[in-house]
């Protein structure tokens, strides 16, 4: 765990602040032993901006519904934005034949497919109203975050020959694993269910690990291939948003 | 207090109105007087095959605000000698219990512990499960738990009076 904790009641997506002047003044970077402040420093050659995430353990899920709905709402992303919603009304389907309730994932799935419906036609006019649907903390937002989850241990059941080997060392079975490691609200996600849920939805993820490790490079990890990339950084424990320059 | 909005509320609007237009053979679910859709009371038919057969045993649902997040308390509002209920009627059982927050309870895999898709039905299916089989490595009521161990005819007798409480309430 990392000694600088993200805010675990806040809301679930923070207003849109410069990097990394706004992660220098919120946390302690600066008296850290770390290298984080050259590592930041680094990163500022790529990223001028942040979005900070709640840290209820479902951070990475929060930070990539949230990423990818505003960018859903880009002109441009017009097939994108058709691609997803087809692969959301089906995947009810596909949770139902392994087992899932049908009627309790129709309950979090009809929520994003609210979500879906509110994307505005043009970004550049209405981003704040759906900034404000996205972070309500009685909207349809939460729900759909929680929808990630099994939609994750779905993708992982359905392609077992790419997990299993990984898998198995650890858990006694990819069912267990889904179970204790991806469907509880409070278990925040790492490489595996990461790998599983950028899969799912076809999208790409870079992720800019801030690990204070060394001051002369910050490692990147990137998860999946699409034509939507969400940037995060990823505070060990925690991940936020990022915007390039 | 809650008003009922929003999605916690809105799913188990629907789980309610599912389990009252398929109604489970073995219980029954509907909102206590004061119509709150956070507070369920139910009915269940001890298993067969058990001591509990032929019990007709009322419990209660109460759901937090921050459902599904969060999983219910259960209580049995009947007359229970179980060695995974409390005396108060309250049921200890993995399921209703959040991920990590039990220490008290090491057998416990994180696995078995509550998840937001965990539907209504499958925690009064667990429930009904614990009633044949108690789980003696985590009682909540000691007395029942060794007597459930070294005198299982005297538990039976038990569990038996209290059955022919609950017929006799109904």
């Amino acid at each position: 765990m990392s000694e600088f904790l993200p805010d675990p009641t806040g809301p679930f997506v923070s207003d849109l602040f410069s990097f990394p002047a706004h992660l220098l003044e919120s946390q302690n970077y600066a008296t850290s032993s770390g290298h984080y402040v050259a590592q930041l420093n680094l990163l500022s050659q790529t990223y001028s901006g942040t979005r900070t995430v709640m840290g209820d353990g479902s951070c990475f899920y929060r930070s990539f519904l949230y990423g990818l709905i505003m960018q859903l709402a880009d002109e441009g992303n017009e097939d994108e934005r058709v691609r997803i919603e087809e692969y959301i009304k089906g995947s009810l389907a596909t949770l139902t034949s392994q087992g899932y309730e049908e009627m309790i994932m129709e309950g979090f799935q009809e929520e994003l497919l609210d979500l879906l419906s509110q994307i505005p036609p043009s970004r550049t006019s209405d981003e704040i109203n759906l900034h404000n649907i996205l972070i309500h903390p009685n909207g349809p937002s939460q729900m759909s975050t929680w929808y990630c989850r099994p939609l994750c241990s779905s993708y992982i059941k359905s392609n077992p020959e790419t997990f299993k080997p990984v898998l198995l060392i650890d858990y006694p079975s990819i069912d267990s694993y889904c179970k204790s490691q991806i469907e509880p609200s409070s278990v925040e996600s790492e490489e595996i269910s990461i790998q599983a849920i950028v899969s799912a939805f076809g999208v790409k993820v870079n992720v800019e690990y801030l690990d204070g490790h060394d001051g002369e490079k910050v490692m990147r990890h990137v998860f999946g291939e699409g034509r939507i990339e969400i940037d995060m950084l990823y505070r060990p424990g925690h991940y936020d948003l990022l915007y390039r320059k | 207090m809650s008003t009922g909005a929003g999605y916690g509320a809105e799913l188990l609007r629907r789980q309610l109105a599912d389990l009252n237009r398929n109604p489970p053979d073995t219980f029954s679910v509907g909102l206590g007087d004061d119509e709150n859709i956070y507070n369920w009371e139910l009915m269940i038919m001890g298993p067969e095959s058990t001591p509990y057969e032929g019990g007709f045993f009322k419990a209660k649902l109460k759901f937090p605000e921050n459902f599904p997040n969060m999983p219910p308390e259960m209580s049995f509002t009947s007359e229970m000698w179980h060695p995974n209920v409390y005396e108060s009627g309250k049921v200890c059982i993995s399921i209703l219990h959040p991920p990590g927050t039990d220490e008290h309870n090491p057998q416990e895999t994180a696995e078995e512990r509550w998840r937001p898709i965990i539907g209504v039905e499958q925690i009064v299916l667990s429930v009904i499960s614990m009633l044949s089989d108690p789980n003696d490595e985590s009682a909540a009521n000691l007395d029942a738990a060794v007597q459930w161990r070294d005198d299982r005819k005297g538990y039976k007798r038990k569990v038996r009076q209290t059955v022919e409480k609950s017929q006799n309430d109904v």
